[in-house]
């Protein structure tokens, strides 16, 4: 049907959803090894068909097949299972790569203490090969400096998106001594929540001497959360935060400048709790030098994913982009390096540098 | 635009030696009116002398002077035939031993078959007024009339399958007007000529200004240029090597169908040009499933003409997703990138309907079409066809089941703002809707990426309330403050 060139209008707008989010032994009846015998042939054809380099890291990816198949037909557990499919997944090097138990998708996240910033997770990896977890389901950090709670509910809002499992929101705006603005969130998820509150937040701070944005402790989520995000903060059209790279084409991180943006000086605060979303936006903004980036160099994990549920319930999250910021820098293994390295006190440091801006 | 069509207004006419009759008066047999004709435009020894005859011609809009048509025409005596069109493409048909062809730079090379050969094979009938006994001994004087301020008879060349009708004016036995239906892919389509002026070269007097009405399509039509006897040589009328490859092909039978043909196959199986031309407005509903995420979204989606459109997207995690035009200003608007009025080049890109009227009209919008294959895809036999866009920069692939015509699936890169997304779109369970076939489920994979559009309810040329094409508030302001130099789009 040649008619149906607005499928193509829908699936272009909504089809931007790769994630950026940095992500137990009885025995196995019959149907259950069947179920991750798949589950095995779905992760292993996954890599080979989607990861961004299509050599695979000079990996020989038919025999790791050849290899693996056997363990996970004679595994005893699904602990077993998740285990083998890790240690063939983890020979790729690369972050977003991850099994996520079925049990995670059916237990609902703790109402925990709000997360505290100026995290202490350390800078590394998204995700360790032993528990494959994202920093955002790391135990809180201990609070360092300042605590940053939504007052209204602190046990953050709970959010389930697509196979993520359930987690935690929580989103902070208020005015800091000075009058300087700090918004404070914890996942780029719930776009329809957070969205206009940053919108509210920047109309609230029109006038402020400047903005601190704090993405300390924060793993990431929806890519183009970081683009709007963005558009808040910069008047220009036709700027990028950088670029991601498929197999097949290369998609831009376009900022579309919303009708009220805050022009005047802005703070980002990283750590190596940053992933992902959160360090794509952080070094976007720095290559634009719309912002000066504080804290410690983020966790060098931000490559383009997606989550699939395996035939045996657990969920995969694979890469399947390389991604470069806008001058050209690799975050994945890198990370973001802060304009000035700050390991305490990281907010005292952002309002001294807006607060010298405005004396000047 | 057809060639043979053209060809009819040059086509040579006939007169008789006989007395004029007076109006009122017995009519006259059709000998007396043709050889008249005859006389009166050289005579038919002179006629019979023309072997061969060229002539270039050239087809202007009557009101802007536009040229909408350029073309050489030679035919021999014998049935040979070619010609060569420079606008409205570049292409090139003719006639040699009996064989039809047709080659174009838009779709390739084919040869004609069934209705298509005969209606070539008549049309290249050279110089036929000296032969008219031979090939319309049936025709009749069916009345005189006044045609052009001319008192004229009318008479039906017979036999005739594009009931071919012409009027010659009793006084100067000249040719006035000429009619026919021709055959098209949805009826026959009226073609009417009117000569304006005549011109003499080495002895015969032909129409030298016609104006033709084919259709909707008024056009005048000039001789530039009238040569006889140049092209006498067979070579002249031997098929182009494209051509004879593809006839030594189809003669073993590996030829693919010409894309033309594999296109205005699907446009007829499809419910037809004109029910698509007459498509007004469209609603479609369904579900959008990414297979892949596990997210299920609502989709609403509502056109009509002039560019006014509307589409939703509730995604359950990302909200609502709007895109729109009034027919003026383009929009879109999502809680994640906010309001976004766009320029009015992306107004070109939107449309529901627009789409549809271009379904009739495709070859407006592409440079070339090639069948490459005959292929198996998902258990379907299907020709691949490749599709390159007018301005070239665009190249689709798409393939039409062999069995009932109808599009399975279409390859192409789909531009964004972002960047170029190959998508990949296979339409399935296709039911009647207002006399068109529609797909009701779309799978889609782009960029890897799979997608699952199920159509819950289409409705189309329905009543639509033209409030839901109105900007949003936010959007109105956005435009008024970023297309205050008047870059807006225009209807």
């Amino acid at each position: 049907m040649l008619s149906c060139r607005w499928i193509n209008v829908l699936v272009a707008r909504t089809i931007f959803l790769f994630l950026f989010a940095a992500a137990a032994c009885a025995q196995l009846t019959p149907s259950q090894k069947r179920a991750n015998q798949d589950s095995f042939e779905t992760v292993w054809r996954t890599v080979r068909d989607r990861h961004p380099d299509p050599k695979l890291n000079g990996l020989d990816w038919n025999a790791i097949h050849d290899a693996t198949a056997p363990k996970i037909a004679q595994a005893a557990s699904m602990d077993e299972v998740r285990s083998i499919l890790r240690e063939m997944i983890y020979k790729l090097d690369s972050s977003h790569y991850a099994i996520i138990p079925a049990e995670r998708y059916e237990t609902k996240t703790p109402s925990a203490a709000p997360p505290t910033v100026g995290s202490t997770v350390a800078p590394g990896p998204a995700q360790t090969p032993a528990t494959a977890t994202t920093p955002a389901q790391q135990p809180p950090p201990a609070a360092t400096v300042e605590a940053a709670s939504d007052a209204s509910d602190p046990a953050g809002k709970a959010i389930r998106f697509a196979n993520l499992p359930e987690l935690r929101l929580h989103f902070e705006a208020k005015t800091l001594p000075g009058g300087i603005g700090y918004i404070r969130f914890n996942e780029f998820l719930d776009p329809v929540s957070i969205m206009p509150k940053v919108e509210a937040a920047v109309r609230d701070f029109a006038k402020a001497p400047g903005v601190i944005i704090d993405l300390r402790g924060n793993p990431g989520g929806i890519g183009i959360m970081a683009m709007g995000i963005a558009g808040f903060f910069i008047s220009e059209e036709g700027r990028q935060l950088g670029k991601m790279t498929l197999r097949e084409t290369t998609l831009n991180f376009v900022v579309f400048p919303r009708p009220q943006t805050y022009d005047g000086p802005l703070a980002v605060l990283v750590d190596g709790g940053s992933a992902s979303t959160a360090e794509i936006f952080a070094q976007g903004m720095q290559d634009l030098g719309r912002a000066r980036v504080f804290g410690t160099r983020t966790a060098a994990a931000a490559l383009p994913s997606d989550i699939i549920r395996l035939p045996n319930g657990d969920g995969f999250q694979y890469a399947q982009a390389g991604y470069t910021s806008f001058k050209g820098r690799v975050l994945e293994g890198n990370g973001v390096v802060p304009d000035e390295v700050v390991e305490n006190r990281v907010i005292e440091a952002a309002q001294a540098w807006i607060t010298g801006l405005t004396r000047k | 635009m057809s060639l043979k069509r053209l060809k009819l207004g040059l086509l040579a006419l006939l007169a008789s030696s006989g007395p004029a009759l007076a109006a009122g008066s017995v009519l006259p047999r059709p000998s007396q009116v043709f050889d008249q004709y005859l006389q009166a435009t050289g005579g038919a020894a002179e006629w019979r002398a023309k072997k061969s005859q060229k002539v270039e011609i050239e087809g202007r809009d009557p009101e802007s002077g536009r040229v909408i048509l350029k073309a050489k025409l030679t035919t021999a005596r014998n049935g040979n035939a070619l010609h060569e069109v420079q606008i409205p493409q570049v292409a090139t048909e003719g006639v040699f031993n009996g064989v039809a062809w047709a080659w174009s730079q838009l779709a390739g090379p084919r040869i004609k078959h069934g209705e298509d050969r005969d209606q070539a094979l008549r049309s290249s009938h050279m110089l036929e007024e000296a032969d008219w006994r031979s090939l319309y001994p049936k025709s009749t004087v069916d009345g005189a009339e006044h045609v052009n301020g001319k008192f004229c008879y009318r008479v039906s060349l017979l036999p005739s399958a594009e009931r071919r009708m012409e009027w010659f004016d009793i006084e100067t036995g000249l040719l006035v007007r000429r009619t026919s239906l021709e055959p098209s892919g949805d009826g026959e389509i009226a073609v009417s000529e009117t000569v304006e002026s005549w011109n003499w070269h080495e002895g015969l007097k032909q129409p030298s200004s016609l104006l033709v009405e084919r259709g909707e399509l008024l056009y005048r039509l000039v001789v530039l240029d009238v040569a006889y006897n140049e092209n006498t040589r067979p070579d002249t009328y031997r098929l182009p090597p494209p051509v004879e490859t593809y006839w030594a092909a189809e003669r073993a039978g590996r030829a693919l169908p010409n894309a033309e043909e594999i296109i205005e196959r699907h446009i007829f199986v499809s419910g037809g040009a004109a029910a698509f031309e007459t498509l007004t407005t469209q609603r479609v509903s369904g579900t959008l499933d990414y297979l892949s995420s596990g997210l299920k979204a609502r989709t609403e989606t509502w056109a009509t003409t002039g560019g006014r459109y509307y589409q939703s997207v509730d995604i359950p995690g990302l909200g609502k997703q709007e895109e729109g035009s009034d027919g003026r200003i383009a929009w879109e608007r999502s809680p994640t990138l906010g309001p976004r009025a766009k320029p009015k080049a992306a107004l070109a890109g939107l449309g529901v309907t627009v789409d549809a009227a271009e379904v009739a009209a495709w070859r407006l919008l592409v440079s070339e079409v090639r069948t490459e294959a005959l292929e198996t895809v998902d258990g379907h036999e299907c020709h691949r066809v490749r599709v390159v866009s007018r301005d070239g920069k665009q190249v689709a692939t798409r393939w039409y089941q062999r069995n009932n015509g109808l599009l399975y699936r279409t390859s192409m890169p789909m531009q964004t703002a972002m960047g170029t997304i190959p998508t990949v779109l296979t339409y399935e369970a296709y039911r009647d809707v207002a006399g068109l076939k529609w797909p009701s489920v779309i799978r889609v994979n782009a960029s890897g990426q799979d997608l699952l559009f199920h159509a819950d309810d289409v409705d189309l040329n329905g009543q639509i309330d033209g409030a839901v094409f109105q900007l949003p508030d936010e959007i109105r302001k956005l435009a008024a403050e970023r297309f205050a130099d008047g870059a807006m789009s225009t209807p």
